[in-house]
């Protein structure tokens, strides 16, 4: 190796200093002269704007016959939204200032399978498909059985949300977990992801589905359902947008269902319309979650099937007049 | 033998039964009582909705027999049953209930209570309606209800006046009153029932704890108990700041693991960022180097 090795000169990099310096300066000068002309554009662009509000501008606008029309921009007004646009957008808000909470009373639960039916009716669902559905647990040999209403329970920390990659299903602000059905591509990574098995997928075309085609899709509903897509329980999202109580709450014939706002302390209960303050009932009663030990803090709390006065039956022969 | 014991069972059940649906007795005095109007088409209109909301998860829809099965059975009340019973003794039963019937009286008015009747009359096509009672007949005390708020004690004041029959306004003592307050479903009952004292008092004591809006503002509500409903009575109503202020953050508000996008926790979002950083930076500074070792090997040339 010899001198040659050396990249530059001692001359050369004399040199390119200089010409370092000068470029340096150069490029200042452009900058300030950048600066000051950009500054002055966004000050008269601020000028024209306020100008603007007080006077009203003409705009050009092309009509839906295809007209050109000239109109002044004050009095260019949004366009009020309107079906399915309106359901989508109502859908993703909520209704402010709730926070919704389902109280399940095992207690009185006598599987007489009103809720399920109400809810299916009410969601396009076929007899084999649950939004809700009553489950017959035992939960030692030696215990007595009892009858299990479970929904999804909308949890406040959603697995189901955290996974979703298209943004279908969401949390919306008064704690409703929703599925947008036009979203929704069918991959199933929350059915896999919910630890309570709440979801369900439409394998085949739903029910009556020639009879709600071209119906504008009701997010807070599921209906019309999609083939390919998910569906589970809304806290019937619908009926509360009109101030009722879910289409299960409501149908109960055995006062087992309480339902209400959190930030008011109440709920009421679906048959006998009584409302009684939430944070005692649960004290009182001994409310439970499912499953807390997995942080997904549901909504949903259950009193535990204490002094039940009836027997446990099979499903479909829950009365005693049948006996 | 056990098919014995099982039929001995069930005979016992079936006589408790007839017994405990005999066991609802009316008041004489309430059989006689009359809607105060004439049932017209809009009424019955009316109290289709109201049955449908209210009645029919039990009683079924009217004459298909679809009745919930329940102990006493709810049965259909467009049936001879129900149907043979005069208004008043409907209106009772409505009003006061019998478990497993809910009691009505604090979740349908008066009027309601007569709609649902008027409804129910209009699958019987041989009722015939009785004259309606008008308020000079009334024969029953005339009770109206006022509401204040004691901002020392923090206890909600209920004064009952009783019109007498010359027109005078009296206290009215041994009145029963309820308080509620006005939640999203329904209303909800605060303290047990009082009775008025002689200068036709009832004071509540508000619970400090119960939610209002966020100024604290509940809507709070005075009715007279009157289960026999021998009295014509006048509730109170007032919007009073006596809840606690509450205003809860919406349950989209904070960032979590499972928000979309801008929300999500900010060690996700540097992390992710981060990553993204060094792995492009990464790339560059390779592809750097190489066209460094181009530029060596052409000076070197």
């Amino acid at each position: 190796m010899d001198d040659n090795n050396t990249p530059h000169s001692p001359d050369e990099s004399e040199d390119q200093k200089n010409s370092t310096r000068r470029n340096f300066l150069k490029n200042l000068g452009l900058a300030g002269v950048g600066v000051a002309t950009g500054a002055a554009a966004l000050y008269s662009g601020h000028i024209f704007e306020a100008k603007k509000e007080v006077s009203g501008d003409q705009k050009v606008l092309l009509t839906q016959d295809g007209k050109l029309v000239q109109v002044d921009s004050l009095e260019i007004k949004a366009l009020e939204k309107t079906g399915e646009e309106l359901l989508i957008s109502q859908g993703r808000e909520g209704i402010p200032g709730r926070r919704w909470v389902l109280v399940i009373d095992l207690s009185k639960c006598r599987n007489a399978r009103k809720c399920i039916s109400a809810c299916q009716d009410a969601h396009q669902l076929r007899p084999e498909q649950y939004h809700v559905n009553v489950l017959q647990m035992k939960d030692a040999p030696g215990t007595a059985p009892y009858n299990m209403p479970k929904h999804c329970q909308h949890c406040d920390n959603p697995p189901c949300v955290s996974v979703c990659p298209v943004d279908a299903t969401y949390k919306r602000p008064d704690g409703i977990v929703l599925i947008d059905n036009d979203r929704c591509i069918g991959c199933r990574f929350c059915m896999a992801a919910c630890p309570y098995s709440a979801r369900i997928f439409n394998w085949i075309e739903p029910k009556d589905a020639a009879s709600h085609q071209g119906k504008d899709y009701n997010v807070e509903l599921n209906v019309p359902q999609k083939l390919g897509t998910i569906s589970k329980c809304l806290f019937s999202a619908d009926r509360l947008r009109e101030g009722k109580l879910p289409y299960c709450v409501e149908a109960c014939p055995n006062g087992v269902y309480y339902f209400g706002d959190e930030n008011e302390d109440a709920v009421t209960n679906g048959t006998t319309k009584e409302t009684v303050r939430l944070s005692k009932l649960l004290r009182d009663n001994g409310g439970y979650q499912l499953m807390p030990e997995l942080g997904t803090k549901p909504r949903v709390y259950y009193l535990p099937p204490k002094n039940r006065l009836f027997p446990f039956e099979e499903a479909g022969d829950a009365t005693p007049e049948k006996a | 033998m056990r098919f014995i014991n099982l039929f001995i069972i069930l005979y016992v059940c079936s006589i408790g039964m007839t017994v405990s649906a005999q066991t609802w007795v009316v008041p004489d005095d309430q059989k006689t009582v009359v809607a105060p109007f004439l049932f017209t088409p809009e009424m019955q209109k009316q109290g289709e909705q109201i049955y449908l909301k209210n009645c029919q998860s039990c009683h079924g829809l009217m004459g298909k027999d679809n009745w919930a099965k329940l102990t006493p059975p709810p049965g259909d009340l467009s049936k001879e049953l129900a149907q043979k019973q005069p208004d008043g003794e409907l209106f009772y039963r409505i009003t006061v209930g019998k478990a497993p019937m809910p009691e009505f009286r604090n979740i349908l008015s008066e009027d309601e209570r007569w709609w649902v009747i008027a409804y129910m009359r209009s699958y019987n096509p041989k009722y015939i309606q009785p004259n309606p009672a008008t308020k000079a007949s009334f024969a029953g005390r005339i009770v109206t209800l006022d509401m204040k708020y004691d901002d020392l004690g923090k206890k909600v004041v209920v004064t009952a006046n009783e019109e007498l029959k010359d027109g005078q306004s009296v206290h009215a003592a041994g009145v029963e009153v309820a308080l509620f307050v006005k939640r999203f479903f329904g209303k909800l009952q605060v303290g047990e029932l009082k009775t008025t004292n002689d200068k036709g008092l009832a004071i509540f004591e508000f619970p400090a704890d119960l939610p209002g809006n966020k100024e604290g503002y509940v809507e709070v509500s005075a009715m007279v108990n009157d289960p026999k409903n021998i009295m014509k009575t006048t509730g109170a109503i007032a919007t009073l700041a006596i809840g606690k202020p509450t205003d809860m953050p919406s349950l989209t508000e904070g960032r979590a693991w499972w928000a979309t996008r801008g929300k999500a926790p900010v060690w996700i979002i540097l992390t992710y960022t981060l990553s993204v950083i060094i792995v492009w930076g990464f790339i560059f500074y390779i592809v750097y180097s190489i066209l460094k070792i181009r530029k060596v090997k052409k000076i070197n040339l």
